[in-house]
């Protein structure tokens, strides 16, 4: 009897945090998944000043079957259109790009994304919401992908705010060199210049 | 509570859906506009001529408002160089037509978009763009209260799950001298302590002094919770008065007449001078809130009485009226929470034990650990507190009036010193008073009538089983009346008892049992049962938080969720 019940008291004391590790490991688990652009968007300018980004936009390039690149949207010409991955900002830490040629006859659509919101008292408000599943216990198992949904699905939307949908050439407007690559410069000098 | 989540699953999913909605910024497609050369931009911007663009800078602009794109004669403006840099234009900016520049106050941007530094000017024939802004419109405000409201529930779900359901009116049988419908006017509690068959006992609780006429009073009976009553008997202890006098009942089960109360001086606790809440039988109760550490912690009352009016040799006893605080209806909730729906099995198996564990006994478990109000007195010769006995009564409900008596060694000097050991939080104290036990006192019984419906109709049957037993032979068998939820009656009894002021206790025998609620049935744990069971002490400290996150709001709750006119309404709410 003894016995039963102390393993009974162990499994209770592992169920009651098995709920919210399991919720972390969700939450872990659903930042590696969260789209590609969510976590470049970061990096675009606010809406308030956009106006004085010299950036293009974030550009979402749909190849079929799932394929999706994501980058700077630097140019656009009769044949290609011309990424940097990734998005970074003008004033924010130099990282390696890497440009990407994609031919405009593989291109199945694609969207621009040319600014964000202040999202950072969303991102407190999600924050405080995940720290709170803590005391769900038991009903994290529930509580915890409704939050996600939740969350994920709101933080999307408020991206979805500065998001259209364009053809390839109205994509050019966006671009960081909407008049097409500068004269004098190869893609070559140019990537080289970064 | 199992609602919250569904709604939370629902909302969330048709919110989840909106990811794949992304032209939110179809209307947007005209902030950004491109011109080939000057003379586009001054076509679309004739004013720019003469005047200074000035770019504006309201960027909170509902969507509904937003004008379709117009020449607002103050754009933002980038020239997109030739060289592949591009000029931001964040001031005001103008055409200088005599030396074809753009002027203003602008930031060049190099190939990488790195800032090279501010420039005044640009000639046209430099700039292979101009491109134009105007302000983006946010709606922010709608997806930032969406946050809120799933903060605001998690919060709640987190809070749901561990209190409202604790907070359930329960009891026994309550009985009123007077038709009172409120609850907490009741006169008397009966069993409390009786959860199960084999624990029903006998309990003596002080009703009150009534003028009494024709030998007769008459009690309102009720059932006003999700129990079972089991009623074994019924009876009246009535003591008539002589002016100035009144009744005791004795921790002793003995009876007393007094005649004289030494006035209390002084009344201390934790938090002080407590004199006020105790001097008199007021319905102001002294009461601390429960420590978060431990619900076993323990204080210390003292109370100083001045003795100087008293003959030295009549028999002295401590008065006090109390009632528990909804700690134990907390924990004896919890109990049947942890059984879940083998609250019943674990019910008929302690029945059969000869070892049957009562959860809410003084003498063993919880409580043992929470314990009665255990009165000392200071004994001089020995300059010692020295324990006398113990108040101990179940029920949050209804005020317990009850003498201890001390020993003659208690009074020194005119003075007399008391204190009590209680739990924290578990006791209310409305009146403690040093009363002198002139004489003992014989009762005169009084036996229950047959009593009759609500309605006055036909008499029922006089606490006759309605169905019979398997075994007729059992104690109280052949004389139990079963009471369930939302039955009142009134019950008279009638005795040789002469007219005037008498002091009228109520003896009840029985058992009563509680019934478990649908909103309970998710808390089996059997593992928490027995930590209670046979590591009370471990348990109580566990268990202090969750009690704390309720108490307050208890009172509230358990009085709100009386059940008294629609017996058998299970959909109240539990």
């Amino acid at each position: 009897m003894e016995t039963n019940l102390a393993l009974r008291m162990l499994y209770r004391r592992v169920r009651t945090i098995a709920a919210p590790l399991l919720g972390v490991l969700l939450l872990g688990a659903s930042s590696c998944t969260a789209p590609l652009e969510m976590k470049q968007a970061s990096r675009l300018p606010m809406y308030s000043d956009v106006q004085r980004s010299p950036q293009g936009a974030l550009a979402v390039v749909y190849q079929g079957f799932g394929v999706k690149i994501v980058g700077e949207l630097i140019a656009v010409d009769d044949k290609r259109v011309y990424l940097l991955s990734p998005y970074s900002s003008s004033s924010g830490p130099r990282v390696a790009p890497t440009l990407t040629r994609i031919k405009r006859s593989e291109i199945e659509k694609m969207h621009v994304i040319f600014a964000q919101n202040n999202t950072v008292p969303m991102r407190r408000l999600a924050t405080a919401s995940y720290v709170s599943l803590f005391s769900h216990l038991f009903w994290a198992f529930v509580t915890v992908p409704v939050n996600l949904l939740w969350i994920n699905g709101t933080l999307a939307h408020d991206l979805g705010e500065y998001r259209m949908e364009v053809s390839v050439s109205e994509s050019a407007r966006f671009a960081r060199f909407p008049q097409g690559l500068p004269e004098g410069q190869t893609w070559e000098t140019f990537r080289n210049q970064l | 509570m199992r609602r919250i989540p569904k709604l939370l699953a629902l909302s969330a999913l048709l919110l989840a859906c909106t990811q794949c909605t992304i032209t939110n910024g179809g209307y947007l497609s005209d902030f950004k506009k491109s011109y080939a050369n000057v003379d586009e931009l001054k076509k679309e911007y004739p004013q720019l001529e003469t005047k200074k663009a000035t770019p504006s800078a309201k960027n909170t602009q509902p969507r509904s408002l937003m004008q379709a794109a117009q020449p607002t004669g103050s754009p933002y403006l980038k020239a997109h160089l030739k060289n592949g840099h591009v000029l931001v234009f964040t001031e005001s900016w103008w055409l200088d037509e005599e030396r074809s520049l753009v002027r203003g106050s602008a930031l060049n941007y190099g190939l990488d978009r790195r800032l090279v530094g501010p420039q005044d000017s640009v000639a046209w024939a430099d700039v292979s763009l101009f491109e134009t802004n105007r302000p983006l419109p946010s709606n922010s405000a709608l997806r930032m209260a969406s946050m809120t409201v799933l903060f605001v529930a998690d919060v709640a779900q987190g809070i749901i799950c561990f209190t409202v359901e604790k907070a359930c009116f329960g009891s026994c049988p309550t009985f009123y001298l007077d038709d009172s419908t409120d609850v907490r006017g009741a006169d008397a509690e009966g069993f409390s302590n009786a959860l199960l068959p084999s624990a029903a006992y006998a309990d003596v609780d002080y009703l009150g002094t009534r003028e009494v006429q024709n030998g007769t009073v008459s009690l309102t009976v009720k059932n006003e919770a999700l129990e079972t009553h089991v009623i074994q008997g019924l009876h009246l202890h009535a003591i008539p008065l002589a002016a100035g006098e009144c009744a005791l009942q004795g921790t002793n089960k003995r009876f007393y007449r007094s005649r004289q109360e030494l006035p209390l001086q002084r009344a201390t606790a934790q938090e002080g001078d407590i004199t006020e809440w105790v001097v008199a039988r007021d319905s102001r109760e002294r009461w601390h809130p429960a420590s978060a550490e431990n619900l076993a912690q323990k204080e210390m009352l003292e109370f100083t009485f001045d003795a100087s009016q008293w003959d030295g040799r009549t028999p002295l006893g401590v008065s006090v009226d109390f009632r528990q605080s909804f700690v134990t209806t907390f924990l004896m909730y919890s109990a049947i929470g942890y059984l879940g729906t083998d609250y019943a099995h674990y019910l008929a198996r302690a029945e059969r034990s000869p070892r049957a564990v009562n959860p809410l006994s003084f003498e063993t478990g919880i409580g043992r650990a929470l314990g009665g109000l255990e009165v000392e007195y200071w004994n001089h010769q020995s300059q010692e507190w020295l324990y006398v006995d113990r108040f101990h009564e179940t029920g949050p409900i209804a005020i317990n009036a009850q003498t201890l008596p001390l020993p003659a060694s208690a009074a020194h000097n005119g003075e007399i010193r008391l204190r009590m050991r209680a739990t924290q939080g578990s006791w209310r104290l409305d009146r403690v008073a040093l009363s002198v036990l002139n004489e003992e006192a014989s009762p005169i019984l009084l036996a229950p009538v047959p009593s009759v419906g609500p309605d006055g109709s036909a008499p029922l049957p006089p606490y006759a089983l309605e169905q019979p037993l398997a075994n007729p032979n059992a104690p109280g068998a052949a004389a139990a009346r079963i009471n369930l939820p939302g039955t009142t009656y009134l019950q008279t009894f009638a005795g040789d008892l002469p007219a005037g002021r008498t002091a009228l206790f109520l003896e009840s025998e029985g058992y009563y049992l509680e019934w478990s609620r649908q909103s309970w049935l998710g808390y089996r744990d059997l593992s928490k049962f027995a930590q209670m069971v046979y590591r009370p002490e471990h348990y109580l400290k566990q268990v202090a938080p969750e009690f704390k996150a309720v108490e307050a709001a208890m009172e509230e709750v358990f009085w709100s969720t009386k059940q008294y006119s629609n017996p058998l309404n299970l959909s109240h709410g539990n």
